[in-house]
């Protein structure tokens, strides 16, 4: 494969993509519009208005026009790089994702990190010691971790590594890049728990299947060495199930972080994205699930590439088909 | 003078209705601190943060909670929630439509400058301007005009007489903005900090996470006990609770009334608790069958158990409710004795019975009862909770009820809609304590429309008739008889089916004294009322 037809491929996937974000997000605009609720109704509570103030307000939303010219303007705003003005605070809706983008990525990078380095670890060391208790073990903490719901694994570590060993912060984001992971290594860990079975299970089943080929028995024959067998070989030809997971798996991290923002008053993406929806500030909606969308898109098409790399027999025009 | 006498009578008289009312210095506001007291640095939790620190565009109470400690208004509210002097020393009522609030002198901004009438006014236009589109606009319909008529001196010309605009200037609506600041766009940001007179300043806002505030050297006020406030955002209430216990913060605000107990149980924490004046009532659509049957409203009214709700769900911190006034809403109206005898006038239905119930619905024209479903707000910590209680009792009688539990926005979108109401619940809690708040806005013909709070679609034109004497005359006399008329009116036709008025309540930590948490905490400088270590 050459670079040339890479790029061409990235390229293609790219321009598939831009009417796949157009669908979602005139499915969400389409949504927000079709449940109850009013936006307006947010800023005001349960209080009697001005209704002079109360129809300036609507107009500057556009929010009396009918759903297709809304729509409209609002992509109009979007291709000029303009993601609007959230109706909450009347702020321009980019600086507030971009204010709050830094504790996402950073919460969601260490929960990969953690699911992806423990859980191959885990996952080879239960597929290494196959049948045994440790690998009965391994298993049954995978299989916990995904059935607690990422809410109760919150207030549960908060409540022993916070409360009672004090050995972490309750709430907040930290500032700084010691304080920040410091104070983001239980939301981390609440999240990496709940999606590291699936990388474990999937380690430890492709593991358990190069084992047993043809090539580790004469690798063994030859009397190479286990670690050597094990990571040289074995560990590479593993990956690939992993690799095709990990764009799942860094999506679900993503999507769990929504939860384990709120149980941790983590003033993130997915706490903005929940109030922003309970709040019906359709233009911070669609902001932040058109933010989430082109991730989804771009960490699948980063995960093909990445799997090509890993690989070679995979063929870019296969994949692409 | 005794200065005890002059406040209780003035509060007595309506607050303000006798002409050039002096009120009191700000000494009396608070106890003053003690000789060489102070307090570094507290943090408290909010449930939230806004994203915005500026109340006509993010107006909460969490805005308020912050903001309280920045800006002032002319007048503010005392501990007894009666309203005392604030930027203004002094303010009369020049006659039926015209207000004159005298500035103190020497107030300044938190960047130095000194406060002008010139701000006030400003403020005041920026919110009745409907191209500023504040949420706080319909606090200043009345308004006609209002300029500064002196460089201590501000007028205000209201449309017509109106009683309740003396509080505007008291709550949030009144916070004075500094003139050049409300030009910039970004105000309330953390680029452009709202400037204010109040005892602190803002030195630092992560929007929707913490704001830190430092007490001023050159308040006008007492001097600020606790030098440093941190106000942290905590949304999820078991969180709140740990960070409690670790001692991550001295406090909380805004706990709900189920959690108390398990506050109590945390060493070194105190609860404060006061009335909230908020209330929960059912509307009862009176346009429409079956609610525009007065034997079916009665039936409601008596299944519902009010004493068995506050002792399960607000664990005795608050009150059933006889009427839509809590009591303290009276207060300049009505004295507590002369209240508690008319409200024992309205008992009759309020009290929870259901073989009166049946006899009722046996009477009216829908004797074998019918299908209704209540709209709830799933984020009210009480809403559902009572709405299962009620439905439990209405089916008892032979009402088919059922609760229908959707998420806040949607419920008040479809409250406000005005449309298909039959019964409805509604948590109202109001920004100032006057005896007509409430009645006008659940009882008069204006509000029974879109938008409106009247959701029992009452009308009765000599309710409308009382209330227009209520809203207009600052005679406390007048204003009583005519207000006890519409809530006899008002009780006799059923024209809600009030609940309960609960507490509000918060936690602090025990090495430190707060005698002045009140109802209206959000919209006074709570940190310098009577804060302290003990």
């Amino acid at each position: 494969m050459t670079g040339s037809s890479l790029m061409v491929v990235v390229m293609r996937r790219i321009a598939v993509a831009i009417p796949l974000l157009l669908v979602i997000s005139f499915g969400v605009f389409a949504l927000v519009h079709i449940a109850p609720g009013d936006p307006v109704r947010s800023l005001l509570g349960a209080r009697t208005s001005d209704p002079v103030t109360l129809a300036a307000i609507r107009a500057r939303y556009h929010l009396d026009d009918p759903l297709l010219v809304q729509y409209g303007k609002w992509l109009s705003q979007v291709i000029r790089g303009d993601l609007g003005v959230s109706i909450q605070g009347n702020q321009a809706v980019t600086s507030i994702i971009a204010g709050r983008l830094g504790v996402t990525a950073f919460l969601s990078l260490m929960s990969t990190i953690l699911v992806l380095g423990l859980g191959i670890l885990l996952g080879a060391v239960a597929a290494f010691r196959h049948g045994t208790w440790l690998d009965r073990l391994v298993v049954a903490f995978g299989v916990f971790g995904v059935s607690a719901p990422t809410f109760v694994t919150g207030i549960f570590l908060l409540y022993v590594f916070g409360v009672m060993l004090h050995w972490f912060p309750i709430f907040g984001p930290g500032s700084g890049f010691l304080d920040r992971a410091w104070h983001l290594t239980l939301p981390a860990i609440a999240l990496a728990i709940s999606v590291m079975a699936i990388v474990v299970k999937i380690t430890r089943a492709a593991m358990i299947e190069e084992l047993s080929r043809d090539y580790v028995m004469f690798a063994r024959a030859r009397g190479l060495s286990s670690r050597r067998i094990l990571f040289a070989y074995v560990l590479r030809n593993s990956l690939i199930p992993v690799i095709t997971a990990a764009g799942l798996i860094v999506v679900g991290i993503v999507a769990g972080a929504i939860y384990v923002e709120v149980t941790f008053s983590l003033p993130g993406l997915g706490a903005l994205t929940i109030d922003a929806i309970l709040k019906r500030d359709i233009p911070m909606i669609q902001g932040t699930t058109l933010l989430f969308a082109a991730f989804v898109v771009l960490t699948n098409l980063l995960v093909d590439v990445i799997y090509a790399l890993i690989d070679p027999r995979i063929r870019f025009c296969r994949v692409a088909s | 003078m005794d200065k005890r006498l002059t406040r209780r009578r003035v509060m007595r008289n309506g607050l303000v209705l006798t002409a050039a009312v002096a009120v009191m210095g700000p000494l009396s506001m608070a106890s003053p601190a003690e000789a060489g007291e102070s307090i570094d640095s507290i943090t408290l939790a909010l449930p939230s943060i806004p994203e915005r620190l500026f109340i006509p565009q993010a107006w909460s109470t969490q805005a308020g909670a912050i903001l309280s400690l920045v800006q002032e208004g002319p007048l503010t509210f005392g501990d007894d929630l009666a309203l005392q002097s604030a930027l203004a020393d002094r303010w009369e009522r020049v006659d039926p439509t015209t207000l004159k609030y005298h500035l103190r002198s020497g107030v300044k901004f938190g960047d130095g400058s000194p406060l002008t009438a010139d701000d006030i006014v400003a403020t005041f236009k920026y919110h009745m301007s409907p191209g500023s589109q504040s949420l706080l606009a319909a606090f200043y319909n009345s308004v006609e005009s209002v300029e500064a008529t002196a460089p201590d001196e501000v007028s205000v010309k209201l449309k017509a007489p109106n009683v309740q605009f003396a509080f505007t200037p008291a709550h949030m609506a009144g916070f004075v903005f500094k003139k050049e600041q409300l030009a910039d766009t970004k105000i309330g940001t953390a680029q452009a900090l709202p400037l204010g007179t109040g005892p602190y300043k803002l030195v630092e806002f992560a929007p929707t996470e913490r704001v830190v505030l430092e007490a001023r050297d050159d308040y006008w006020g007492p001097k600020p006990v606790i030098k440093k406030i941190t106000l942290k955002a905590i949304a999820d209430r078991p969180a709140r609770l740990l960070a409690m216990q670790q001692g991550e913060i001295d406090g909380a605000f805004d706990l709900a009334i189920s959690d108390i107990e398990q506050w109590k149980k945390l060493e070194n924490v105190d609860i404060k608790t006061a009335p909230s004046l908020g209330v929960y009532t059912l509307t009862l659509d009176h346009s429409m069958p079956p609610f525009d049957d007065i034997h079916v409203r009665r039936a409601v009214a008596y299944s519902v158990d009010r004493k068995g709700l506050v002792k399960a769900l607000l664990k005795g911190y608050g009150e059933a409710a006889t009427a839509l006034n809590p009591p303290e809403m009276w207060s300049g109206v009505l004295p507590a004795e002369d209240l508690s005898a008319f409200y024992a006038t309205l008992l009759d239905h309020n009290s929870f019975d259901l073989s009166k119930a049946k006899a009722e619905l046996a009477q009216s024209s829908h004797p074998d009862g019918f299908d209704v479903t209540i709209p709830a707000s799933n984020s009210d910590p009480y809403m559902i909770d009572i709405m299962q209680s009620v439905v439990e009792n209405l089916k008892q009688i032979g009402i088919r009820a059922s609760i229908n539990p959707i998420d806040n926005n949607a419920w008040l979108a479809q409250y406000f809609q005005h449309e298909h109401l039959g019964m409805q619940i509604m948590a109202y809690y109001p920004d100032f304590p006057d005896a007509a708040n409430y009645p006008y806005l659940f009882f008069s013909k204006d509000q029974a429309t879109q938008g409106g709070m009247n959701g029992s679609n009452f009308r009765n034109d000599q309710v409308d008739a009382s209330l227009k004497i209520a809203n207009e005359n600052p005679d406390r006399k007048k204003r009583a008889d005519a207000l006890k008329d519409v809530f006899k009116v008002a009780d006799d036709d059923v024209a809600v089916v009030p609940i309960f008025w609960p507490d509000t309540a918060m936690a602090i930590s025990s090495k430190y004294n707060f005698s002045g948490y009140t109802a209206f905490w959000y919209s006074v400088p709570w940190a310098i009322r009577g804060f302290g270590l003990k």
